[in-house]
C-alpha cells in the first residue's frame, strides 16, 4: 500500500504516519476525529496540514506526539519516528522524545506558557528535562535561541513574566522552546492564528529558517491557504478525519484534484473578484459522531454520483498527487 | 508596591475606625453603658462615684473620644471578675490560642494539600472518591461533637492522650510555646485535630478543584509536549498555580480559625483567649467582651492585610498591576 | 395546556421519521439531573423523613421529655436497650435526668430545624433584597451596600454570632436574630452577582421600555432568574445555620433550656462522657451529623446540576 508520496531523494523518511486513526469514545458516540490518515516527512521537509475548524487536524498532530487524554485514543495505525512505533510506545519513552526530537507549538499564545513562571524558567527546564546540563549554559542555550527568533535584548525578555510580553512575542518564545533541543520534527498547531497579519509573516519567515538551517522537519497545521503557500513544500487536505488530497504544494494549488481542495482555494477572498459574491462551499462539515458510510464530501459536492455513496479509495492519478475521490477534477475543470 | 502597600495600610485603618465607632455606638444604641464598665453589683453611690469618674454622664462624643484615647493607650476597662485591665487579661491567654491555630493551620496544609492533589490528579480511583466522600463527611462534623469523640475514643477508651489542658511551655527562638514539649504536643494534639477538621475538608475540596481546572489547562499541555517529568510538572508548574487561591483563602481562614477556638478550647478546657470570652458572656463580663473584640477585630484586620501582601507576592500578574496604578 | 397536549402538540410538529422522544422542559431536565446521583437522591430522601420526623414530634415521640410528671430520675443514664421502671424499652437509653432519648432528640430535631429554617428563610428574605437593590441602584448606593457585605463576610459566624447574643441576651429570638444577621450577607452577595449578570439582558431593557415601576421588574423579572444559585447557597447557609445554632447551644449562649435543641442535649451529656456514658452525646451528635450532611448533599447536587458552566 502506498504509504503517502515517496520524496525523491532516498532518504529514510523523518516520519511515516500509517492509517492512523483517533477515536473518542463519548457518552454521545463514538466521534471519529482521525479516520485513517497517511502521510510521510522527508527530512527538512514542511508539510502543510489544512482543513477547517473540526476536521481533525490538530488531533492529528496531538494522536502523533502522543497527548491524546481519554475519552479519546488512538486506536489503529503506526506512527513511525526512525525505527520505533510511537503508537503504544511506553509514557516514560515518549516523555523521552517529546521536547527533543519531537516538539509541539500550539495556537494560543496567551495559556501555553504558565503565567506565573518566569521565560527564562520555561525555557531552561526544556532543556534541562532532555540532557544533563548546568542552569548557566541552559541560560544561555535560551537566550541563543531568543536571538535567533529575532527578539531584542534577550537576557531582559528571559526575566520577563508571559504577561509582560506580547502575544507575537509569546509565540516567539514557544517556538525557541520547540526548536531548543534541534529537533527532528516540529509540529506547528495554527501557531499564528491568533495573531496579527503583519506579526503572521515574520514569525513565518523564522521559523521557516530555523527549520532550514537545522534540517528539522515540520508539519504546519493550519486552515489558511496563503500560509501553505508561501510555506510548505508538501500540502495535505483534510476533511471530515481523513486525507483527500495530498501533493506538491504549488501543484496542489495550481491544479486541485479534490472539489473540497477547489472549494477551498476558491472561498479565499482574494482570489474574488471586488463586487462579486463571495464563493462558498455550500453546507457545512458533517459531524464526527457515528458518521456515515460513504464520501464525508457527499452532500456538499457538486460533483456527486451514485459511486459516491462508498467510500473512495485513495488514488494516485498523477505521480506525486494522492486523492480520495472517485470523480478527480480533470485539467479543465481546475481553476 | 510601596504604594499599593500604603493604600491598603490606609484601608486597614479605615476599617479599624469604622469598627471602633460601630462598636461603641452599637453598645449605646443596644444597652446602658454603665452596664458596660460599671459593675451591677456595686451600691448605688459607688456606681454614681463610678459614673462621674469615667465621665459617662458626659456627651456622647465626648465619652466615644474619652474611649478611643483609651484604647490607644491600651485601656480598654477592667474586668469585673478578674479585676485586672481586661486587655491584660486577653494579652495573657493569646498566645496559647494562637498556638493552638497555627498548629491547626500546619496540621490542614500538611494533610489537606497532598489528599487533595491526589483526589484532583486521580478522581475516578476508588481512594479519591473516598477522600472525597471524607471531605463532605468533614465539612458536615459539627466541631464540638467531634471533640467530644476524639475525647471519648482517645481519652477515655485508650487512654493515649491526655482530655484536658495545656502541656508545659519551652522557649525556643524567642517564642514560648507548648509545641516544643513533648507532653506539651501530647496536650496540643487533640485539640488542634479537632479544630484543623473542618479546614482539612476544606483544603482538600479546593486543592482537588484548582489541580483539576489547572490540569485543564493549555500550559499543563504545552508542559507535557515539552517533555517534562509528571513529577515536575505538578511540583512546579500545578503546585504554583493552585496554591495562589489555597493560600489566600487559608490566610483568611486563620482568622476563623481563632474565632472557632472558642469551641475547642471549651472542650478541652484549653486556656485561651475563647474560653475566656465564653466565661465573660456567661458572667456578664461585659469589659472583657468588649476588649475581646476590639482584639479580634485588630488581629483580622492585620490578617487581611498579610494575606493581600502574600497575594502580590505569589501571583506576578497582581503586582504589575498594582504597579501600574 | 397540560404536560400530556404539550408533548402531542410537539410530536405533531416533528417529522415522521425522526426519533420521538418525551418533550424536555427544564423541571423534567432538572429532575432527571438531579436524580441521577443515587446518593443525592437518598440524602433528599433522608432529609424529607428528618423533616417529617421533626414536624410530628409530639405524635411520634414516645413520650414528652420535658413534661416532668413523664420522666422518672430514677431511670436516669441507662444505656440503649434497657428497660425502665414503667416497663417501657429506651431504645436510646436516657440521660442524666431520666429523659428518654429518643423523644429528646425527636424534640431538639424539631426546634433545631425550625429556628434553621426561620433564620434562613428571613435571611434570604433580607438578603435577596439588599442584593437584588445593590444591583438594580447601582453607583453609590450598591457600593455602600456591598461594603456592608464585605464587612460583614470577612468576619467569622461565631464571633458575629457569639458578640449579638453578648449584647443582646438570651432567648430564642435572640439566636434567630444572630442567626439572620450571619447569613443574610451571602444571599446580597449571591443575589447581587446573579441580578448583575441579568441586567445586561435585554429582557430588562424590554421591561423598562414598558414602563414597569422599578420594584416590579426588580421582583417580578429579575429575581425569579436570580433563584437557582439562590437556592443552592440557601441550602448551604441552612446547614450552616443549623450547625452554628448547635454550637451556640453547646456552648451555652444558644437557645434556652426550655427550647432544648440537639446542641444543648449534646452538652448535657458533656459530663457524662468521662465516665462512659457515651451514648447521651454521641447519639444526638449522629442525628445532628445526618442532618447537615444530608442538607449538605442536596446542595452540592444542586449546585452541580444548575451550574451551567459545567459540561455534562
Amino acid at each position: 500500500m502506498t504509504v503517502g508520496t515517496a520524496p525523491a531523494s532516498p532518504l529514510r523518511p523523518t516520519l511515516e504516519v500509517v492509517d492512523l486513526k483517533t477515536y473518542f469514545h463519548t457518552r454521545a458516540g463514538v466521534v471519529k476525529a482521525v479516520d485513517g490518515v497517511s502521510f510521510a516527512l522527508a527530512p527538512g521537509e514542511v508539510l502543510g496540514l489544512v482543513g477547517e475548524s473540526g476536521c481533525g487536524k490538530s488531533m492529528t498532530g496531538f494522536s502523533i506526539i502522543g497527548l491524546i487524554d481519554p475519552p479519546g485514543r488512538v486506536v489503529s495505525g503506526a506512527v513511525l519516528f526512525g525505527s520505533s512505533n510511537l503508537v503504544g510506545m511506553p509514557e516514560e519513552e515518549l516523555r523521552a522524545l517529546r521536547g527533543n526530537r519531537i516538539s509541539m507549538i500550539f495556537q494560543d499564545p496567551m495559556m501555553t506558557l504558565n503565567p506565573v513562571l518566569r521565560v527564562d524558567t520555561q525555557m531552561i527546564e526544556a532543556v534541562q528535562a532532555h540532557r544533563d546540563c548546568s542552569r548557566s549554559a541552559a541560560l544561555g542555550l535560551a537566550r541563543d535561541a531568543l536571538a535567533q527568533m529575532g527578539i531584542s535584548a534577550p537576557e531582559q525578555r528571559l526575566r520577563c513574566y508571559p504577561h509582560e510580553l506580547s502575544g507575537g512575542m509569546r509565540q516567539r518564545v514557544a517556538i525557541a522552546i520547540a526548536f531548543i533541543n534541534k529537533p527532528d520534527l516540529v509540529i506547528a498547531d495554527e501557531p499564528t492564528t491568533a495573531l496579527d497579519v503583519t506579526i503572521q509573516a515574520q514569525i513565518l519567515h523564522e521559523a521557516q529558517e530555523l527549520c532550514r538551517r537545522n534540517g528539522t522537519a515540520m508539519i504546519w497545521i493550519t486552515h489558511d491557504l496563503a500560509v501553505v503557500s508561501s510555506l510548505a513544500d508538501r500540502v495535505a487536505v483534510m476533511y471530515a478525519g481523513m486525507i483527500v488530497e495530498q501533493g506538491r504544494a504549488s501543484e496542489v494549488i495550481r491544479a486541485p484534484l479534490h472539489p473540497y481542495t477547489k472549494g477551498l482555494l476558491g472561498s479565499v477572498p482574494s482570489a474574488n473578484r471586488p463586487g462579486a459574491r463571495l464563493a462558498q462551499i455550500p453546507g457545512m462539515m458533517p459531524s464526527s459522531l457515528d458518521p456515515a458510510p460513504g464520501c464525508r464530501f457527499l452532500g456538499r459536492c457538486s460533483r456527486a454520483a451514485a459511486e459516491c455513496s462508498t467510500m473512495p479509495a485513495l488514488t494516485t492519478p498523477i505521480p506525486g498527487r494522492e486523492v480520495r475521490c472517485w470523480r478527480p477534477l480533470t485539467a479543465g475543470q481546475q481553476s | 508596591m510601596t504604594a499599593y502597600l500604603l493604600r491598603r495600610l490606609m484601608q486597614t485603618i479605615l476599617v479599624i475606625v469604622l469598627m471602633s465607632v460601630i462598636v461603641f455606638f452599637g453598645v449605646h444604641v443596644i444597652g446602658d453603658p454603665v452596664w458596660l464598665l460599671v459593675n451591677p453589683q456595686m451600691d448605688q453611690r459607688d456606681i454614681d462615684a463610678a459614673v462621674r469618674a469615667l465621665g459617662l454622664d458626659r456627651p456622647i462624643w465626648e465619652q466615644y473620644l474619652h474611649f478611643v484615647s483609651g484604647a490607644l493607650r491600651g485601656d480598654l476597662g477592667r474586668s469585673f471578675i478578674f479585676g485586672e485591665p481586661a486587655l491584660g487579661v486577653i494579652l495573657q491567654r493569646m498566645p496559647a490560642t494562637l498556638e493552638l491555630a497555627v498548629a491547626a493551620l500546619v496540621m490542614a496544609v500538611v494533610v489537606g494539600i497532598p489528599l487533595g492533589l491526589y483526589a484532583g490528579l486521580k478522581p475516578d480511583h476508588p481512594l479519591s472518591k473516598a477522600i472525597m466522600a471524607g471531605s463532605i463527611v468533614g465539612f458536615s462534623l459539627p466541631t464540638f461533637w467531634v471533640g467530644l469523640m476524639l475525647i471519648m475514643v482517645f481519652a477515655v477508651m485508650l487512654g493515649w492522650l491526655p482530655s484536658t489542658g495545656r502541656g508545659p511551655t519551652a522557649t525556643f527562638l524567642g517564642v514560648t510555646s507548648s509545641m516544643f514539649t513533648i507532653e506539651g504536643l501530647r496536650h496540643l494534639l487533640l485539640p488542634a485535630l479537632n479544630l484543623a477538621l473542618l479546614k482539612i475538608s476544606l483544603v482538600i475540596r479546593l486543592t482537588r478543584a484548582g489541580a483539576r481546572e489547572s490540569m485543564q489547562q493549555d500550559y499543563i499541555k504545552f508542559a507535557r509536549a515539552k517533555g517534562l517529568t509528571h513529577s515536575r510538572i505538578v511540583r512546579v508548574h500545578l503546585l504554583k498555580n493552585i496554591l495562589i487561591p489555597v493560600v489566600t483563602v487559608l490566610g483568611l481562614e486563620f482568622g476563623n480559625l481563632i474565632a472557632f477556638s472558642v469551641v475547642t478550647e471549651t472542650i478541652f478546657a484549653w486556656p485561651g483567649m475563647g474560653k475566656l470570652l465564653i466565661g465573660a458572656i456567661q458572667t456578664l463580663d461585659r469589659p472583657v467582651i468588649v476588649a475581646h473584640l476590639i482584639v479580634i477585630v485588630l488581629l483580622f484586620v492585620v490578617i487581611n492585610l498579610v494575606v493581600d501582601i502574600l497575594y502580590t507576592v505569589l501571583d506576578p500578574r497582581v503586582r504589575v498591576v498594582g504597579q501600574a496604578r | 395546556m397540560s404536560v400530556a397536549e404539550t408533548d402531542a402538540n410537539a410530536d405533531a410538529q416533528r417529522p415522521s421519521d425522526m426519533p420521538v422522544a418525551l418533550a424536555e422542559t427544564p423541571l423534567r431536565r432538572f429532575l432527571s439531573d438531579y436524580f441521577a446521583s443515587w446518593i443525592a437522591t437518598l440524602a433528599l430522601a433522608l432529609l424529607l423523613l428528618i423533616a417529617c420526623l421533626a414536624l410530628l414530634a409530639p405524635l411520634l415521640a414516645p413520650q414528652n421529655p420535658y413534661n416532668l410528671a413523664e420522666v422518672d430520675i430514677l431511670d436516669s443514664r441507662l444505656p440503649p436497650g434497657s428497660m425502665g421502671m414503667a416497663g417501657y424499652r429506651y431504645w436510646l437509653g436516657t440521660d442524666g435526668a431520666g429523659r428518654d432519648l429518643v423523644s429528646a432528640i425527636l424534640y431538639g430535631l424539631r426546634i433545631s430545624l425550625m429556628v434553621g429554617a426561620v433564620s434562613c428563610l428571613i435571611a434570604t428574605v433580607i438578603g435577596a433584597t439588599v442584593g437584588l437593590t445593590a444591583a438594580y441602584a447601582g453607583g453609590r448606593t450598591e457600593s455602600l451596600l456591598m461594603r456592608l457585605v464585605d464587612l460583614q463576610l470577612s468576619l467569622p459566624a461565631i464571633l458575629i454570632a457569639l458578640m449579638l447574643i453578648a449584647v443582646l441576651g438570651k432567648g430564642v429570638d435572640k439566636v434567630i436574630i444572630a442567626l439572620v444577621t450571619v447569613q443574610w450577607a451571602y444571599y446580597a452577595r449571591t443575589v447581587r452577582g446573579t441580578a448583575l449578570a441579568e441586567l445586561n439582558k435585554e429582557y430588562v431593557e424590554a421591561a423598562r421600555c414598558l414602563g414597569f415601576s422599578h420594584p416590579r421588574i426588580m421582583f417580578k423579572q429579575i429575581l425569579p432568574n436570580c433563584l437557582p444559585p439562590l437556592i443552592v447557597v440557601a441550602t448551604i447557609q441552612a446547614a450552616h445555620a443549623i450547625a452554628l445554632e448547635a454550637t451556640l447551644s453547646f456552648l451555652g449562649v444558644g437557645l434556652p433550656r426550655t427550647e432544648p435543641s440537639l446542641g444543648l442535649l449534646i452538652s448535657n451529656g458533656f459530663e457524662y462522657m468521662l465516665s462512659g456514658k457515651y451514648w447521651i452525646s454521641f447519639i444526638p451528635g449522629v442525628v445532628l451529623l445526618i442532618t447537615v450532611m444530608a442538607i449538605n448533599l442536596v446542595g452540592d447536587q444542586l449546585r452541580d446540576v444548575l451550574n451551567p458552566r459545567l459540561k455534562r
